[in-house]
């Protein structure tokens, strides 16, 4: 079980995701994939309340910063949107057809 | 996360009437593979973005022989790299039990790791090494024999069960382990309390001691009374029997509710769920917050009811898992975390934590086993700031040595060598003396009895011929300089420079994949006699004698030739010649000098394969110099004698082009090696009379031969103005930044190496061969002077050319000081 | 294991991730998942992305990073060539 997350647990923490959202909320638990537990999941721009209780994939996480003084958090409602991690690929399908045939020509 | 992998289903076994039979659960029905990490998603997708189709081979190369574009970082690399093995090396290694690498010796690091948990775990340790199987049949053993709880287990166990392998490992760095402690979930460090409630003298009641001083005082200091270090709080487990006695002080400032809610928690618990474990954690909780911040604010306080109000509403569940339950996990987590062999999985880490530390005093017997590692893996590069001239320096002071010994010498026919040398240098002053034309030859009429001493020798050494057997070899062999039909076609080849296109000579040696993975595998053998070595087992160097595959006749090329193309092949040598024995070693050598002309560091050292060396080529000489010349070189000067070093230089003129090889920078060096390390023997032989008169006449005509295949091309060994410009431009590329003063003062190519070749040439050779030798590179000796002269004329005052120009004289003097002359100012005179 | 390892010698370290968001900070530990927990981190872009600020101490997860910046002389590499090789070693066993 990951050791690095013990220090955070009923902290206010910052999660970005990877959809490049960007969370506050009080860590509860985790696990080794680093599924997390959250209560209180505020968005961080606006501070509205999304969730008292959520529970997010450890695939979803990006990082977890450990919010100093654990204070509110609240960054203003002009916050540039964080890009996601997913790193899409336009057409993808279109590479993935052309891997195919060059396949099938094997 | 089901540990249990817990079917809640009920689906349970039944028996053929289809009645459910009630058996308790086995771990290891239901545990099986449960923890394992889980796939990432579209993990499946990695094959196609990482190319995983591809073969995963060993025929890599990374070095710089490649195709010259690649950056020069990648040059320095060895070098930067080397600095470390040999700075750990270097400290302390001489103070080298091998007997104390027994394994179970090294303790300490594992105490950093569980430091948390107090010293006196470290008290004992278990011998043996359990598995994971092991550990769960003792589980099982202990649930079957109904043992209480677990009195049985021994006292290192309790705390943080350390088992003994940890203790090996040093798996976490300094800041680490209060973390590899917490790692494990809190109410698992209070298990041990629960365990040893039956013995809690061991350990419990020190810690307690020492913990309750400052527990309490804090409580009646700080308003909230609840601020606990947070560390102590950490160490968590002794103090609970103390906390189960006494009720937990609640903070006069906190409203009433969580206190109340803990007093209804305690009846409802089961006894043995009781939360005293989990009390201290709750501090711990607690003081980690207060502890940033001394007075509570109103909003404060509030969260902090919250808060423990959720830890109320945890502890509910806190039976959930008996001390069993708990125990079996954090085994099976350490388990995870914990190697046999450490230097296997941890490898890097610890080694270069020990080259890092450079192994400071203080740091117990664990760096052993590190210090170990690199005395045996060799120091590897040469040392921490030393560059590739280092095998060199090496090189010129064995030849300097012979000079020196050479001039001390009492000249017994001061009067014919006199004469000889007035014939070939004229009566010099020789600022003009470039321009004067070349004098004839002056053979002196009154013979000088060299030439027929030379006779005398060769007679008498036919005579005595067979003494010894190493002697007979090379006297055999010398015979067959002229006729050997295979070395004729060597010769040939690399005289048609067929060896200059690298890919012919790899295919002729099993193909550049071949000769990579040749490589690999030799990297291979080496790492698994190091580790057999670290583990103080025999070592056994056969495979790897195999790997290098020197006198396999198969490959037209030797393929060992061919690994020596790559840098990394020239990089392992030295490790490879701490496993291998003295005939090997020479083995070795002789396919080496046999087979020096289809050595690609030779082609692209030669000014006629190679007119324009590209950086990253020079880089790979320079590579070559520091590492493999100087085992050469280290090699003869400890281990090789007289007849053994004859014997290489046989090989190398029985099989080679001399001639050719004479004109590359690396070739030089390595004649240079041999006949100086000759010359240096025969000098404290002659004092001691030992060299036997066949082995003088042998080495006379090997000498002979070599001399024979040189004259004439004497003057080739320096290579063409172009060569040197393009040389010194492309080193002077490669230091871009370096101060502009180069610019002021034009670089010159240095040509040490061949002066010193010259010198040792000469010093072997006698008197005829000393005038043949300055009669062929006269030009050269009055262009260094003179270039010396221009440089000192024109900017006295800098102190760059004045250093040049004494550098030219000094090195043209190694090679007049044998001939008892001395260029200085301008004017060649005789040494006094 | 061989990043795990390699990682650790890290330690104390200054390292720079990249994931778009660009930290640099201070590598207080990693674990094998190659999870890392950055202290005194710094946002190289933090007026474009202001969602760490009064964050000081951060955990990322390790499948998420993108670069971690080293500096040169902070690598060993014939160390590291031979780690890698008994690596290769140990799995081909």
């Amino acid at each position: 079980m990951s050791p690095l997350l013990k220090d955070y647990l009923g902290q206010r923490i910052v999660i970005i995701t990877t959809e490049g959202e960007c969370y506050v909320a009080t860590l509860e638990g985790y696990d080794k994939s680093v599924n997390l537990l959250l209560s209180n999941v505020r968005r961080r721009s606006d501070d509205e309340l999304l969730s008292i209780a959520l529970t997010l994939r450890g695939s979803e996480v990006v990082v977890c910063g450990l919010l100093s003084n654990n204070e509110v958090g609240k960054l203003g409602e002009e916050v540039p949107a964080l890009k996601d991690t997913k790193n899409k690929v336009q057409d993808e399908y279109l590479i993935w057809e052309e891997v195919l045939k060059a396949r099938l020509i094997k | 996360m089901s540990f249990f992998g817990f079917d809640t289903s009920g689906n349970q076994a039944k028996d053929r009437d289809g009645r459910d039979i009630q058996k308790p659960l086995d771990f290891e029905d239901t545990y099986k593979g449960l923890g394992d990490y889980d796939n990432e998603e579209e993990d499946f997708l990695n094959a196609e973005t990482f190319g995983a189709t591809a073969e995963f081979g060993t025929d890599f190369d990374f070095g710089h022989g490649n195709g010259g574009n690649e950056p020069a970082n990648n040059a320095n690399s060895y070098a930067t790299a080397s600095r470390s093995y040999v700075a750990a090396a270097s400290s302390g290694v001489e103070h080298q039990p091998q007997a104390t690498l027994d394994a179970s010796v090294d303790l300490k690091p594992m105490e950093s790791l569980w430091s948390s948990s107090g010293p006196v775990i470290q008290q004992q340790e278990q011998p043996q090494v359990l598995s994971m199987e092991e550990l769960e049949r003792q589980q099982r053993q202990r649930q079957m024999g109904g043992q209480p709880g677990f009195m049985g287990m021994p006292p290192p166990n309790y705390g943080m069960p350390p088992p003994p392998q940890m203790q090996m490992h040093n798996q976490y760095p300094g800041p680490f382990p209060p973390q590899g402690m917490q790692g494990i979930p809190p109410q698992f460090q209070h298990m041990p309390v629960m365990f040893n409630q039956g013995q809690p003298q061991a350990q419990g009641i020190p810690n307690q001691a020492q913990f309750s001083p400052m527990y309490q005082p804090q409580l009646h200091n700080q308003g909230e009374g609840q601020g606990l270090p947070s560390e102590q709080a950490g160490q968590g487990a002794s103090p609970a029997p103390q906390a189960l006695e006494s009720p937990i002080p609640a903070p006069p400032a906190l409203s009433p509710q969580p206190q109340q809610q803990q007093q209804l928690q305690h009846p409802m618990s089961p006894p043995q769920m009781i939360s005293p474990p989990h009390t201290p954690r709750e501090h711990g909780r607690q003081s980690r917050g207060q502890s940033r911040r001394e007075p509570l604010t109103a909003e404060e306080q509030k969260r902090l009811q919250i808060r423990q109000a959720k830890v109320e509403k945890i502890l509910r569940h806190s039976g959930l898992m008996t001390p069993r339950d708990k125990d079996f996990i954090t085994r099976y987590q350490l388990s995870q975390i914990v190697t046999d062999d450490p230097y296997n999985e941890d490898f890097y880490f610890q080694v270069y934590k020990i080259i890092q530390r450079g192994g400071v005093v203080g740091e117990s017997n664990k760096d052993l086993i590190a210090r170990a590692y690199l005395e045996h893996s060799g120091h590897r590069l040469g040392g921490r700031y030393k560059r590739a001239d280092v095998a060199l320096q090496r090189m010129q002071s064995q030849v300097e040595k012979a000079v020196t010994v050479a001039k001390e010498r009492p000249q017994k026919s001061k009067d014919h060598s006199d004469a000889a040398r007035e014939g070939v240098l004229g009566k010099i002053s020789s600022a003009m003396n470039s321009k004067a034309p070349r004098r004839q030859l002056q053979i002196p009429v009154h013979k000088t009895g060299d030439e027929s001493a030379i006779a005398d020798d060769n007679s008498s050494g036919k005579a005595s011929r067979g003494s010894t057997p190493a002697l007979n070899v090379v006297t055999q062999s010398l015979e067959k300089v002229e006729i050997s039909q295979q070395s004729r076609a060597r010769r040939r080849s690399s005289y048609a420079f067929t060896s200059v296109d690298q890919s012919s000579v790899l295919s002729r040696s099993g193909g550049r994949k071949f000769v990579l993975s040749l490589i690999e595998t030799v990297y291979e053998e080496v790492l698994e006699l190091e580790a057999q070595l670290r583990g103080g087992s025999n070592i056994d160097s056969t495979a790897l004698w195999e790997a290098l595959h020197i006198g396999d006749e198969s490959y037209e090329v030797c393929p060992f030739i061919s690994m020596l193309s790559f840098d990394k092949g020239i990089k392992i040598m030295p490790r490879i010649f701490n496993f291998l024995n003295n005939g090997q070693k020479l083995k070795l050598l002789q396919t080496f000098f046999g087979e020096l002309s289809h050595l690609n560091i030779i082609i692209i050292s030669s000014y006629k394969t190679n007119a324009s060396p590209t950086e990253s080529q020079l880089k790979q000489i320079e590579l070559f110099q520091a590492v493999f010349l100087k085992i050469i070189v280290s090699f003869l000067s400890s281990s090789a004698n007289f007849i053994e070093i004859m014997g290489l230089l046989l090989y190398l003129i029985k099989n080679n082009n001399v001639s050719f090889i004479s004109t590359s920078k690396i070739g030089l060096n390595l004649i240079t090696v041999l006949i100086s390390r000759a010359a240096l023997i025969r000098q404290d032989i002659n004092r001691s009379n030992v060299l036997s008169s066949p082995e003088i006449s042998a080495w006379n005509e090997v000498y002979d031969k070599l001399f024979t295949s040189l004259e004439t091309k004497l003057s080739l060994v320096f290579p063409p103005k172009e060569y040197t410009d393009k040389v010194v431009r492309t080193t002077l590329g490669s230091v871009s930044g370096s101060p502009p003063v180069i610019a002021a003062s034009p670089q010159h190519y240095d040509q040490a190496y061949i002066w010193q070749f010259l010198a040792s040439l000469a010093l072997s050779g006698k008197l005829n061969h000393q005038r043949i030798i300055i009669d062929e590179i006269r030009d050269e000796i009055f262009g260094t002077i003179n270039v010396a002269e221009e440089l000192g004329k024109g900017q006295e005052d800098q102190p760059a050319s004045q250093y040049k120009k004494d550098k030219l004289y000094q090195d043209l003097n190694l090679f007049l000081n044998v001939m008892g002359l001395v260029a200085r100012d301008g004017e060649i005179t005789e040494l006094k | 294991m061989l990043f795990f390892s390699f990682f650790k010698t890290l330690v104390d370290q200054e390292v720079t991730l990249k994931n778009d968001i660009e930290l640099k900070g201070t590598l207080k530990s990693v674990d094998q998942f190659l999870n890392l927990k950055l202290d005194n981190i710094s946002c190289s872009n933090e007026s474009k992305y202001p969602h760490l600020t009064s964050v000081r101490n951060i955990f990322i997860r390790g499948s998420t990073v993108r670069y971690v910046y080293l500096n040169k002389n902070m690598v060993d590499t014939n160390l590291l060539q031979d780690a890698a090789r008994r690596e290769a070693m140990t799995e081909k066993k």
